[in-house]
């Protein structure tokens, strides 16, 4: 673990030390950014065992803080598997092997911390805050650099991974930021934009505009480069490895695939649910988190195919789904709770349910887990973190921007098979 | 002509959910509603009717709803003989139902309600001897059944509506003509249930007692069944309809129940009998949330109000909760219910107090119970001094804790911070109660004894001064030295411009050197005088502002020597002037500059040491120089190796560290954008890298050092604020502790206590304490004089249920209303038509910690 950090801190000298503050109320500084060179992919870690086959949701272990609870986080893992969470105004690092406290972190001025930090290739944690900045800081918890960007009121999002840095939305505004920390550009939209960004693999953003129902996408220039009404506010947004946009609309039931290059809908299908952001299995199958339709209490999986949205298959469930689906290679594991008690469960093939444990206690809170190469998966549970183990580990076949991000370490990019 | 359909199979009587009354087995009993055997039968004119009990021990009545129908029950067991005259056949009886043998006299009426888990539609059979005389179907509150009966009755059969399953129900003998005081209760029914025939609200919880017995409707309204959702006339009860505003997610964001309410109802059930004063004697007030969900008994459930709330078109929560108030809460629930409406974001949670209208996240079981505390009239104190964060104020509300609401244990041994036996602890003789002082927040030694080492200096003293609602956890809001702020929430000391202040003192008079719209003022204080009650109001009798006739360009330096107070400050073009203050004369010094420094690049700082000014400041190229005056000023030495952040600059405090008598020169500046700690060792300036025991904070504005010197029962220490480099810029500040090292980190007030400029701080020997002169959010000037939290009130702990004695009636019907009955007398935040908004920060409190 030592000598894996000290390799990081290596390949992160580059971009220590803070970047050049932007005032909030004075606009981006005019300077050019300084050149960065993109941080060097981490060693993986390796040192973790395999899942167990016979692991069926068991409780692994869970973390407390005294003080601070995790109501909203949405944990991101590393590549030695350390496990980062946001809570409150800090960003935690656990151990995967027990869920000891490696090291916290506060914000700078005890602002919230978006609940999703993203873990980039060489191992960095960048989070955003609700003052619209973003934070990176090292695997041994050493802030390395915070962004104060200018201006943007409303909802932050967590990041996205472009190539060579990352964007973040406020209000109507989206920015880009390099892998330096360094503001680089900025859109401001016509209409407030909502939910998180999805990021496709060469950059291009994606953002929902609830206003008028319609999907923005911006490329790395920083300018609109399509916007397609479809009706119904976006919930969520997905990229399909062959570039096409998934959107789900929430409480309007409706699913819907657009071209990724030109906006154009493709595929249009209303289902009579409540609908979570799109989750895309291996052979882009599109599984969609939603509630039984006359069943409040009651969740439903939607399997539709990637072409046309036809169903392929749906699993009713006995509560709704509270812990958003992953793709592992054992099946999907998701979390429902039927109002009074959450359970785990791992779905295969057709969406039979291969196991449906208990977790007393967890209250699962709306997020997606995140997973270890141990095959337990981390999230939140009210007051703490903890860790379920299953037989799986996350499908590395499967591109799944899911409800708030994409991959394991919530990257939100396309991985392509 | 068939029996009807087998109803579903019986719900059972769980009597932990029933309510208690006063006198067992009088006019309110809890029953179990059973159904007879009943045939329907069309009677056509003049046909005869043949209905007798055949055999067995069958009881059958037959009744006439309109000239051409025919209802035969019966119980018993056996069976009955029914049809047309001349063709009636046998029919079996088997049912288990079995009249209650009860009076009720000429006059009364019969009134039923839905129990607690009990069945619906009901039906009443009255009976006098053998005679069948009177019946009803569901013509009471929500399916209830009554019936009024001029003849008496002395046996009745409450029994679910055919298709209703067997269970539990309420049944009520009600005297209602001798109903003394209009809530639809007669005196007789009123004295077994335990109730007063002359309140309206036996129980003071603000719900009258007839709706709590009966429930009630008002159209179009759907009927609210608050005695099925555990409504007691004898024992407070607290109803909320949670909604949640729509996050566009998969699931539907109900208020969980195991993990939220389940809690909070439970720390709601053990408030002190005494003191809540229930009319059955029990503890507690009983929450009921209408959440939507159902399976939570009387403590939640789907009671009809659960909404999802849509966005609004400017996405703020606040806008969402107006419309859901006004929309989506029913007409009916006002003045019954309190409405919590419940998102999904970050933040935003804020409770009326008192008032019925509550807004949280979701998620968080302790800004549910804040809020909700708040809207029964509970503050962060509970109740007296308006202050946050008493360690001895052990209860939910407080900022610092999370858990129980206070039962007011430590109420008879009252702190005051500038008194305090350490060796006594919280007052108690049981020292166990004092352990939770050795976590989160305050982190305070405990001895076995319970003593408490309140000033952190490592003994445990007898009398003693501290700061004692100081959290030593950086991100905790514990609003904790408001005493006599000047300026606070007024005018009264003007705007100030966005560069540090000054403080010092000339003689009797305290200074305050700030500028406005660049120009450099003063003003003086000698007294606090005609203070008022609300401790945070300030009081000193500040002088108008003068001006010093000087363009200011930087923050201000002062510091006192031999009779004067001198300042210096950089001009706009960057000099440094040098001014003193003496005997409210203020004057240039020497020349009026800082003869030969070269221009400031950011705020100076100034000590005194040794009978000569030392002055630490960097140029515009953030190289540090030092200076001394006695007389004149030396010429300006470089201080190496250090790179000072631009547009930051230095402040100096003097001091002395552990047992070590030697003063300590230390600066406070920023490099690389990191608050950065120098010591003047008498090789010159060295960083002191170990400086903070946690991480280093940033800053981007010099910060601001002070020293308090140590007096009998105070250690000596050194304090640091600085605000932070976000967007709202965020007050720090640290304490060190024995080793000097900054120890102890925490918001300065809370998470709103954003400033401009960093503020100035000085160590005033009159009165020992800590002052602070800062700009407000607004830009106002404010003065801090007890920025060290030491002054001279006592903190109370407070039993919380005797504020919600009355603040659960105040919540429902506002501070004034004259059937509430009155806060006790340590309150003193009630009053007035306005209810006030008390906004709260939920991620800075801690959560609970169900079991896994």
């Amino acid at each position: 673990m030592g000598a894996l950090v000290a390799a990081l801190l290596g390949v992160l000298a580059g971009c220590e030390g803070p970047p050049e503050q932007v005032a909030p109320d004075a606009g981006p500084a005019d300077a050019p950014p300084r050149p960065c060179n993109p941080p060097a992919p981490a060693l993986d870690g390796g040192a973790m065992g395999a899942p167990d086959p016979a692991a069926r949701g068991e409780l692994a272990w869970a973390y407390r803080d005294p003080v601070l609870a995790f109501p909203f986080a949405q944990p991101a893992v590393g590549p030695d598997g350390t496990v980062y969470a946001t809570a409150s105004i800090r960003l935690f690092a656990l151990a995967p092997a027990d869920g000891s406290l490696l090291w916290q972190a506060p914000s700078a001025e005890a602002e919230p911390l978006i609940a999703t930090p993203l873990v980039d290739e060489s191992g960095r944690i960048l989070v955003a805050s609700t003052q619209v900045a973003l934070y990176a800081f090292a695997p041994d918890g050493k802030q390395l650099w915070r962004s104060q960007l200018a201006g943007g009121t409303g909802t932050v999002t967590a990041p996205v991974r472009l190539p060579h840095g990352f964007a973040l939305g406020a209000g109507a505004r989206v920015f880009w930021i390099d892998d330096c920390g360094q503001w680089i550009g900025t859109y401001d939209h016509s209409a407030r934009l909502s939910g998180d960004l999805a990021a496709a693999a060469e950059g291009t953003v994606y953002a929902g505009e609830p206003g008028a129902g319609a999907v923005v996408a911006l490329g790395l220039d920083a300018k609109l480069r399509w916007r397609t009404v479809i009706g119904q506010a976006p919930g969520g947004l997905a990229v399909g490895p062959d570039g096409a946009v998934i959107v789900t609309t929430g409480s309007a039931g409706v699913v819907a695939r657009l071209d990724g290059a030109s906006g154009a809908v493709r595929a249009r299908v209303p289902l009579p649910a409540r609908v979570g952001a799109p989750v895309l299995a291996a052979d882009g199958t599109i599984l969609v988190a939603a509630t039984q339709n006359g069943a409040p209490l009651g969740g439903r999986v939607y399997a539709l195919a990637p072409a046309d949205l036809s169903e392929r298959w749906h699993a009713d469930l006995p509560g709704q789904i509270t812990l958003l689906p992953a793709v592992t290679t054992a099946g999907v594991v998701l979390g429902i709770s039927s109002g009074a008690q959450s359970s785990l469960l791992l779905l295969g093939d057709g969406g039979a349910v291969r196991f449906s444990t208990p977790c007393n206690g967890c209250s699962f809170v709306g997020t997606a887990p995140a997973l270890g190469a141990d095959g337990n998966a981390y999230t939140s549970a009210l007051s703490r973190m903890v860790a379920l183990r299953t037989p799986g580990v996350l499908d590395p076949r499967s591109a799944w921007p899911r409800a708030r991000s994409a991959d394991d370490a919530n990257r939100a990019r396309s991985l392509l098979p | 002509m068939l029996p009807a359909p087998a109803p579903e199979a019986a719900r059972s009587t769980d009597p932990t959910l029933m309510p208690r009354w006063r006198v067992p087995g009088g006019r309110a009993r809890v029953v179990t509603a059973r159904a007879p055997t009943r045939w329907e039968a069309e009677v056509p004119d003049r046909a005869c009717l043949d209905a007798r009990v055949l055999s067995g021990s069958v009881e059958l009545h037959t009744l006439y709803p309109d000239a051409h129908h025919a209802t035969m029950v019966a119980w018993g067991h056996g069976s009955a003989l029914i049809g047309e005259c001349g063709q009636a056949r046998s029919y079996p009886v088997d049912s288990a139902a079995e009249p209650l043998a009860i009076a009720v006299a000429p006059g009364e009426r019969i009134d039923s309600a839905i129990a607690p888990g009990g069945t619906a539609p009901l039906e009443l059979y009255a009976l006098r001897g053998t005679t069948l005389v009177g019946a009803d179907r569901a013509s009471g509150i929500g399916g209830a059944a009554r019936l009024l009966l001029p003849t008496g009755a002395d046996r009745i059969l409450l029994a679910p509506a055919p298709g209703a399953p067997e269970g539990p129900a309420l049944l009520y003998i009600n005297d209602l003509a001798n109903d003394g005081d209009g809530d639809g209760l007669g005196a007789a029914l009123e004295a077994d249930l335990g109730t007063s025939d002359s309140l309206l609200d036996s129980d003071e919880d603000g719900i009258d007692d007839g709706p709590e017995t009966m429930g009630y409707q008002l159209l179009p309204d759907p009927p609210q069944l608050l005695p099925a959702w555990g409504a007691s006339p004898t024992h407070k009860d607290l109803f909320v309809e949670v909604d949640w505003e729509d996050d566009g997610g998969p699931a539907i964001g109900f208020c969980d129940g195991p993990g939220i309410i389940a809690p909070t109802a439970e720390r709601f059930s053990r408030l002190r009998a005494d003191s809540i004063a229930n009319p059955d004697g029990q503890p507690g007030v009983a929450l009921h949330v209408d959440s939507g969900v159902p399976g939570g008994g009387t403590t939640w459930g789907d009671w009809g109000g659960f909404s999802i709330v849509p966005r609004s078109a400017d996405d703020a929560p606040e806008t969402a909760q107006a419309w859901g108030y006004r929309n989506a809460f029913l007409p009916s629930r006002h003045r019954v219910f309190h409405y919590v409406f419940t998102h999904n974001r970050l933040g935003a949670a804020w409770g009326y107090q008192p008032g019925d209208q509550v807004m949280t996240p979701r998620l968080s079981q302790s800004a549910f119970q804040e809020e909700i505390g708040h809207n029964l009239n509970l503050g962060h104190n509970g109740a007296g001094r308006n202050i946050n964060c008493k360690p001895n104020y052990h209860g939910h509300m407080n900022y610092a804790f999370n858990g129980d609401f206070s039962d007011g244990r430590f109420a008879a041994y009252p702190l005051n911070p500038i008194h305090l036996d350490e060796t006594r602890g919280l007052g108690v003789p049981d020292a166990a109660q004092a352990a939770y002082l050795a976590g989160a927040p305050f982190y305070y030694t405990v001895r076995a004894d319970g003593a408490v080492d309140w000033n952190r200096d490592g003994r445990f003293d007898t009398d003693v001064r501290a700061w004692i609602n100081y959290p030593a956890y950086y991100g905790f809001s514990c609003e904790n030295a408001r005493y006599r702020i000047d300026g606070w929430g007024t005018s009264v000391l003007g705007l100030m411009d966005p560069v540090r202040p000054a403080l010092g003192r000339d003689g009797p008079r305290l200074v305050v050197l700030y500028a406005l719209r660049g120009q450099l003022l003063v003003r003086t204080m000698t007294d606090w005088v005609n203070c008022s009650p609300d401790i945070t109001r300030g009081c000193g009798n500040w002088s108008p502002a003068t001006s010093a006739g000087l363009a200011v360009g930087g923050g201000i330096a002062a510091v006192t020597l031999g009779a004067e107070l001198h300042v210096v400050v950089p001009r706009q073009d960057g000099m440094l002037a040098h001014l003193a203050l003496a005997g409210g004369d203020l004057h240039t010094v020497g020349s009026g500059l800082v003869e030969g420094a070269p221009a400031a690049g950011g705020d100076p700082g100034l000590a005194a040491q040794e009978g000569a000014l030392v002055l630490l400041y960097p140029d515009l190229a953030g190289q540090l120089y030092e200076l001394h005056w006695s007389g004149s000023w030396s010429p300006p030495a470089a201080v190496p190796g250090i790179a000072v952040t631009p547009s930051t600059g230095v402040s100096l405090a003097l001091g002395t560290i552990g047992n070590d008598a030697t003063p300590v020169l230390r600066a406070a500046t920023v490099s690389g954008g990191r608050v950065t700690i120098l010591r003047r060792d008498p090789g010159g300036w060295r960083s002191e890298p170990d400086a903070f025991t946690t991480e280093t904070p940033d800053t981007d504005r010099a910060p601001t050092i002070a020293y308090a010197p140590g007096a009998p029962g105070t250690p000596a220490r050194f304090y640091l604020m600085f605000r932070g480099v976000g967007a709202t810029h965020v007050m720090r500040m640290d304490m060190t502790d024995r080793d000097g090292r900054f120890a102890l980190p925490a918001l300065q007030d809370n998470i709103w206590s954003a400033a401009s400029a960093p503020p100035g701080l000085l160590y005033d020997p009159v009165g020992g304490n800590l002052r602070m002169a800062r700009p407000g959010i607004n830009q106002e000037l404010l003065i801090w004089p007890y920025a060290d939290g030491m002054f001279d009130v006592e903190m109370h702990d407070v039993d919380d249920a005797a504020i919600i004695r009355s603040g659960l009636c105040m919540g429902l019907k506002g501070c004034d209303d004259p059937t509430c009955p009155p806060p006790p007398p340590l309150f003193n935040a009630c009053g007035g038509t306005t209810p006030t908004q008390v906004v709260d920060w939920p991620l800075g409190l801690p959560e609970p910690d169900p079991p896994l």
